[in-house]
């Protein structure tokens, strides 16, 4: 009997499957990716960020009490913003040009790792990265928003005490005065305001991958994927504009075809209401986690279809 | 070379169609997403005079992206050090951004127009050193009108906040000394959800000061006594404020209530509750210093004079008899 004969239905031993994935290879691979960006000292920027947060929480730069709260949480997650924004879109632009020149690519390829699996692992490696330095930060932020509560609790309740010019206020009007400025601090809304963001940002890594996968240079993967960040802001601008304008037929389509291709991170964007007190329903928050979820699955597969006829 | 429609699927042509069929799958769920968050107070819609301004304010938004929030922190800091140097018009300029940038933040609302309708209005009253009396009056009362015209702005924005109406309402009181119109923005505050009690007690008090509604006042009032006078006989504890006795005693006078149908000067079902929380000896003080301000206003109450006789008659009618 011959090799042929022996061999047939299956797929040669060397051939490796283009759309097969291995959970344990991926961890392999996001693992490896994590550490090497961990060893690029990222998290250095978890000491600015404290220090940033600390001086906001410590400087008494707002008259009202409730206004010291949101400040503190506005500035946090204003720095866990750029934190996101710039490390997705840097450390995966750099990832495929770096491991073509230094040639870990083409060892980790004549393993039987399918492309799909290298590109899923380190995306992987990045998204780890910005859960872990987004939970750090997040979880430094609510021990400073506990720590000045009970003092701004205190400010409302003077501030009752003194808006009832002397009159007696009743334990509820205490209650209800604590329960304003707890509408300030920490509440479950504020996870789903720090998940949106991470939604936001594997969006935006998910891209700049697609990206990588095309361009020659991260440099232009940088420059372009900042591009799509900035236009996934616009999305109702883009369809208002050539509403308002009347541009014709073509303005239109071009219109609503950046509106079907750019993916829309302003949809992610609910911090700002959050911070004030308005809460995010648990379907709401589900409908966000998938609409993230699909991003990031879509953009993943335009970069396989890429990759895998690229030629390294 | 021979083409073939498997090429499709690979390469530049792949890419282009699943990029478009992924936009299109996604759009309906896209569009029901933001209507369901519109609803719950996200992503409002922007305002603007014109159309095109629209446009303008949502390039402003999409430029900021994420960082909308720590923009208008910056904004708010510019504007309290404008304020520092007395420089009004730029830190009306300034709040005016930050309220364009985050127009469901009630706080920004209320600073904004706290600057205006009391921070400006101070300054030109009493410490603008450029302009005569009468100008200086007439831009403070400018600025007034400023601030309440951003309360209201605040207000069409933040429907379900009390606080905006409750600034409102003391600008209406402290500024234009209109109790009536006071009245009606302390009642719409009470109205919202949430709103704290005090808030339709004030509005009780003001109705009843405004002198046009006694009646209606009269029932506001009543309504938070027997409030009190059913926590008092469920619980033996007197809730009722000094303020709300004052109040409609001031009513009851001015109302001509028949004297069995008054509050009781002292309650005593079971020997030990105290229904008023004034005796005569505690409230004389009370009424003497609001009849020495009802005399010094430009509208004197008519009751207070009856009133304070009655009280230093119980007085003396106890010491007689003791």
């Amino acid at each position: 009997m011959t090799e042929t004969h022996a061999n047939a239905g299956t797929a040669p031993a060397h051939v490796v499957p283009v759309w097969e994935v291995s959970p344990i290879r991926l961890w392999v691979l996001a693992r490896a990716t994590f550490v090497q960006l961990v060893r690029m000292k990222v998290f250095y920027f978890l000491l600015i960020f404290v220090a940033l947060v600390l001086v906001v929480a410590a400087a008494g730069l707002f008259w009202l009490p409730t206004e010291h709260l949101i400040a503190i949480k506005r500035w946090s997650f204003g720095a866990m913003y750029l934190f996101t924004m710039v490390y997705s879109i840097s450390a995966t632009a750099l990832l495929l040009p770096r491991d073509l020149e230094d040639r870990t690519l083409y060892t980790i390829l004549s393993k039987p790792v399918p492309r799909i699996e290298y590109l899923i692992g380190r995306l992987c490696g990045v998204l780890l990265l910005n859960a872990v330095a987004l939970a750090a930060m997040f979880l430094a932020m609510c021990l400073l928003v506990a720590w000045k509560m009970p003092a701004v609790e205190q400010q409302l309740v003077q501030q009752l005490l003194h808006g009832a010019a002397g009159e007696a206020v009743s334990l509820n009007e205490v209650n209800q005065a604590k329960a304003e400025a707890a509408r300030y601090g920490l509440s479950t809304s504020l996870l789903w305001a720090v998940w949106a963001l991470y939604l936001k940002a594997s969006v935006v890594s998910a891209v700049t991958l697609f990206i990588s996968t095309i361009a020659s240079s991260s440099l232009f993967t940088i420059v372009s994927s900042a591009m799509v960040v900035f236009i996934g802001h616009f999305h109702q601008l883009i369809l208002d504009f050539w509403k308002v304008n009347e541009t014709g037929w073509f303005g239109g389509l071009i219109g609503r075809l950046l509106v079907i291709v750019f993916p829309n991170l302003s949809l992610f964007d609910v911090v700002d209401e959050v911070i004030t007190g308005t809460s995010l329903s648990f379907g709401a928050g589900l409908q966000l986690t998938g609409m993230g979820l699909f991003y990031v699955a879509l953009f993943v597969l335009v970069a396989q279809l890429v990759f895998v006829d690229k030629e390294l | 070379m021979k083409w073939h429609w498997r090429e499709l699927l690979r390469g530049p042509a792949a890419v282009a169609l699943v990029l478009l069929a992924g936009g299109l799958a996604r759009a309906p769920f896209e569009s029901k997403l933001l209507v369901d968050l519109r609803k719950a107070g996200f992503h409002p819609p922007l305002h603007g005079s014109s159309a095109l301004q629209e446009v303008g304010v949502q390039g402003m938004m999409g430029a900021l992206g994420g960082l909308r929030y720590m923009v208008s922190t910056f904004l708010t800091l510019r504007a309290n050090f404008h304020w520092e140097f007395q420089d009004w018009d730029k830190v009306l300029e300034h709040f005016q951004l930050v309220q364009l940038l985050e127009p469901r933040n009630p706080e920004a609302w209320i600073t904004g127009a706290w600057h205006c309708h009391s921070n400006a209005w101070a300054w030109y009253l009493h410490d603008d050193p450029k302009h005569s009396e009468t100008t200086r009056r007439l831009l403070a009362r400018e600025w007034v009108e400023r601030g309440k015209v951003m309360l209201r702005q605040g207000i069409e924005w933040n429907p379900d906040d009390p606080w905006i109406y409750r600034d409102l309402a003391n600008v209406y009181r402290e500024r234009d000394r209109d109790l009536c119109q006071a009245a009606e923005y302390y009642r719409l505050a009470s109205l919202t959800p949430g709103a704290p009690d005090f808030l339709h007690r004030i509005y009780g008090y003001l109705l009843a000061q405004c002198g046009e509604h006694d009646e209606d006042a009269m029932k506001v009032l009543r309504g938070i006594y027997d409030e009190g006078l059913a926590v008092l006989r469920r619980q033996r504890v007197l809730i009722w404020k000094p303020s709300l006795i004052v109040e409609m005693r001031k009513l009851e006078e001015r109302l001509n209530v028949p004297m069995e149908q008054r509050i009781p000067e002292r309650f005593d079902p079971e020997g030990f509750a105290i229904a008023t929380p004034l005796l005569p000896e505690e409230s004389l003080p009370v009424y003497e210093r609001l009849l020495e301000k009802s005399r010094n206003s430009e509208v004197p109450d008519p009751a207070l004079p009856g009133i304070v006789a009655q009280v230093r008659a119980r007085i003396g009618e106890k010491s007689g008899g003791s």
